[in-house]
């Protein structure tokens, strides 16, 4: 993720994703995650989702996954952690993926130390959860 | 070492693996206790299972268990049933593999039926049929003493893969079942159900046969999906039936036959050749508790859905030259109309 500078005045399109937290209380590792929803209709009616292209889904099916785990004496099963995170955006679509974040701002010339609230748009590196795009690689 | 490998390999783009499991424990010891889900050393304990892909496997003991989580509400005796909470509760039951299959079959038939009435979504079902949902959705908690052992393979030196498949029809519904049989170099042999697949009897009304010939189709694609997904080399595809009628179909070329018969007997020859089909009797023919269910309670030891007929855990030489049943008659009947070639007329 990327603080886009406000300075700058881009031409061009731009896509605002909304987003928000979900906690969940039941998984041992993140208990927050960031949740985009790429299905919201921005300003000229159309969505994120609804340009992309959702493509074959990728890996193997269940059946045979399910099938091929009882062949073999010794077993294992593993995650992949925060997959999504790991997974670079081109930089050509990254103005697609931008999201006004919250940022918490240390003051410094304000001697109280007290925190301001600041709204300002970030630009996703990351392929962010709920949007199309990323069901190819993690469609079950 | 694999594991070395991958966690090498999946590091180059970043991916890190945790929640490791393992039926082995050396393949835990080298990870940190966060990376691992299942703590070293195995416990045995029912509450150290894991959820992989839907299923619940329990590593020490390296099965399957819980194959269904569908709590009985207390207050559901004063829930409406309609069709839309039928549909809900049908929905539960979790089963890729189709091993649960004689079980589910029954709800399967029962839905059927129940849309026969052709009372809408949210109607309540009469009260015969809500009580008959019932008593079966409570007796569903019976399958969670079902336990199946992961590992089909017993031994690591198999001299012998073979797929047995076995397909059935009732009048109310048709199923395939397939089997792993492993021939160790000790002489051993291990048969284990692998998958199955069931399906509703159309509510138009077919002949049996015909329902038996939709039985050998249906096994003969889970059969090619089964074969194409494990990659054994060099295994051995047997199938079996109980339908006489099915059989003389299946050994000729499929021109004599009527459309229905002749596209799937064709069919069903491209999968699995005609010498690999045999002859099994009723009694024996496992897929026959699929076709014709099995309540819950009586599923969980069931030897016969489980493992196969007694004989196909014995040496092969007491299965593998059975006497073949000669053509059956009834074939006939789904023989083409004789017609002399018409000339084809054109006008010049």
């Amino acid at each position: 993720m990327e603080l886009i500078s406000t300075n700058i005045s881009y031409e061009g399109e731009i896509y605002y994703l909304p987003h928000h937290g979900v906690v969940q209380e039941s998984t041992t590792t993140t208990k927050l995650r960031v949740v985009f929803d790429g299905s919201a209709k921005s300003s000229f009616g159309i969505s994120l989702n609804d340009k992309f292209m959702v493509g074959p889904k990728l890996q193997d099916d269940l059946d045979s996954i399910l099938l091929r785990f009882r062949l073999h004496k010794v077993a294992f099963v593993a995650d992949i952690a925060k997959m999504y995170r790991q997974i670079t955006v081109d930089d050509s679509h990254r103005d697609y993926r931008e999201f006004y974040g919250v940022t918490l701002l240390k003051n410094r010339f304000v001697t109280t130390d007290s925190q301001q609230l600041l709204m300002e748009p970030h630009r996703l590196h990351l392929l962010p959860h709920g949007v199309f795009s990323n069901l190819p690689w993690t469609s079950k | 070492m694999p594991q070395t490998q991958l966690t090498e390999f999946l590091k180059c783009g970043g991916f890190e693996l945790r929640k490791w499991s393992s039926n082995h424990p050396s393949l835990l010891e080298n990870l940190q206790p966060e990376q691992r889900e299942t703590q070293l050393p195995l416990q045995i304990d029912m509450d150290n299972s894991v959820k992989t892909l839907g299923i619940q496997w329990h590593p020490a003991k390296d099965i399957f268990t819980s194959f269904f989580y569908f709590s009985v509400q207390p207050n559901n005796n004063n829930k409406t049933v309609t069709k839309r909470v039928l549909l809900s509760d049908f929905a539960k039951l979790f089963d890729p593999l189709g091993r649960l299959a004689p079980t589910i079959v029954l709800a399967k038939v029962m839905f059927q039926k129940f849309w026969l009435l052709g009372i809408s979504w949210d109607e309540a079902l009469p009260l015969n049929f809500m009580e008959q949902w019932l008593s079966f959705r409570n007796d569903l908690q019976q399958l969670d003493k079902i336990q199946i052992h992961r590992c089909v393979v017993n031994s690591s030196t198999v001299t012998n893969y073979q797929l047995h498949g076995f397909c059935d029809s009732s009048e109310t519904a048709y199923a395939a079942v397939i089997y792993l049989r492993t021939e160790c170099e000790s002489g051993d042999v291990a048969v284990h159900l692998l998958c199955s697949k069931t399906k509703v009897a159309p509510i138009k009304q077919i002949s049996l046969p015909r329902l038996e010939l939709c039985g050998a189709t249906l096994l003969a694609r889970l059969m090619d999906a089964v074969n194409s997904s494990l990659l054994l080399s060099g295994n051995e595809v047997h199938a079996w039936t109980d339908s006489t009628v099915v059989l003389s179909w299946l050994i000729g070329h499929p021109n004599p036959w009527k459309t229905y018969v002749g596209n799937r007997a064709s069919e069903i020859q491209d999968l699995i050749p005609p010498k690999h089909w045999k002859h099994v009797t009723s009694g024996d023919n496992p897929a026959d508790c699929a076709s014709r269910g099995v309540s819950p309670s009586q599923l969980a030891t069931h030897p016969l859905w489980w493992h196969g007929p007694k004989w196909l855990q014995a040496d092969s030489s007491a299965w593998i030259s059975l006497p073949q049943p000669t053509e059956n008659s009834v074939a006939q009947l789904e023989q083409k109309s004789e017609k002399l070639p018409g000339y084809c007329k054109t006008r010049i």
